[in-house]
């Protein structure tokens, strides 16, 4: 190849090269300007899953003027098919807000599981392995002892009939 | 025979200023500071919320003023960053009733000034403190999204709403159009009281 040529390819190649690498700075420079944050950054909190449950329970009644919550206890075979009719139902009254939280998500710790009594003022929540609590203008109103599947869809429209009037 | 022929002084003279101008080139460009162009708060706060516009009225406080407007501010202000998913929603919220009531709030991204534990961080949680709750290392911290409504230096509401959500909980499950209206008309009551302040 002519010795021109090569030069003029050498040449063509070095300031290509400048040219890219400062373009690229530059791009690189834009990009962190623009998305500063470029990993994914997660709400962390440093509370425990107890406290942390009783926080966002907390935050429900007070955010929320009628709350359904039912407790339940996840591992039971029952437990899916319960859920299901309590999500299904309380979806057809947006005026209701409701949530599901695992008994054991309270009873960890003592501190939190007082605190919780608190909350519901209401002991004979122990005995039973399904719970509806229901919360009115930041007030805890009653407890809906889940007897029967059968009749847990027409408990609970009674009962957000009740709290809606 | 192709026989090479012997560089010219002209030439040679060429290859090395050429050179020399390329290296001094490549100097002189890699090391200029660009001009980063200046951002306003609201192109600041529209490139963190993608979803809100340009044309939105919050103003981009650091921790010195978010303090400063803590202790002795009138206004609306909200705690957030934008790679917590439910800041998203809450600034789409108020940017939406800013401009109806045509009034701004103030917007302090507090992520690294908690890790951080800051001085003027630990002055806001001074500021707020009532409304908060010792964690499990006995520390008090702000949560994202929180909206704070002050008058003279006095806190009048305190809204940390979706700071405690269930991880499986998205934004767009838990705004439905009835707890956005709900939402909507608290956040009107507030911006309404803060016009006649």
């Amino acid at each position: 190849m002519d010795e021109k040529v090569v030069k003029v390819i050498s040449c063509s190649v070095a300031v290509a090269v400048m040219i890219l690498l400062l373009s690229g700075d530059m791009i690189i420079s834009q990009f962190i300007r623009v998305n500063p944050n470029q990993d994914m950054i997660v709400e962390e909190t440093s509370f425990c899953e107890q406290r942390f449950c009783l926080q966002a329970l907390s935050n429900q009644i007070k955010y929320h003027d009628t709350v359904f919550v039912l407790i339940g206890q996840s591992e039971e075979e029952s437990c899916s098919q319960i859920l299901s009719i309590f999500e299904e139902t309380i979806a057809e009254y947006p005026a209701v807000y409701g949530s599901y939280f695992d008994f054991q998500q309270f009873i960890f710790e003592e501190d939190e599981y007082q605190a919780f009594l608190a909350l519901i003022n209401d002991e004979s929540l122990l005995s039973q392995s399904f719970s509806v609590l229901i919360f009115q203008g930041g007030e805890f109103k009653e407890l809906i002892d889940i007897s029967s599947l059968e009749r847990l869809k027409e408990q609970l429209i009674d009962k957000i009939q009740l709290y809606s009037n | 025979m192709n026989t090479k022929k012997p560089m010219s002084s002209l030439q040679k003279c060429f290859y090395a200023v050429s050179f020399i101008v390329l290296i001094a080139a490549f100097v002189f460009l890699g090391t200029k500071n660009y001009k980063i162009k200046e951002l306003s708060d609201a192109e600041q706060f529209s490139r963190e919320y993608r979803t809100v516009s340009s044309d939105n009225l919050f103003q981009v406080f650091d921790s010195a003023e978010a303090l400063t407007f803590l202790e002795k501010g009138t206004g609306i202000l909200f705690l957030g960053f934008p790679d917590n998913k439910w800041s998203s929603s809450i600034a789409e919220m108020l940017d939406q009733v800013s401009h109806e009531y045509n009034y701004p709030v103030n917007y302090f991204n507090f992520y690294d000034e908690r890790e951080n534990r800051h001085d003027n961080y630990l002055g806001i949680l001074t500021e707020v403190d009532e409304y908060l709750n010792l964690d499990d290392k006995g520390r008090l911290n702000l949560y994202a999204p929180t909206i704070i409504g002050v008058v003279k230096g006095d806190v009048i509401y305190f809204d940390d709403e979706t700071t405690f959500m269930n991880q499986k909980m998205e934004p767009s499950d838990y705004w439905t159009p009835s707890q956005k209206e709900k939402k909507m008309l608290r956040l009107r009551s507030l911006f309404l009281e803060m016009k006649g302040k």
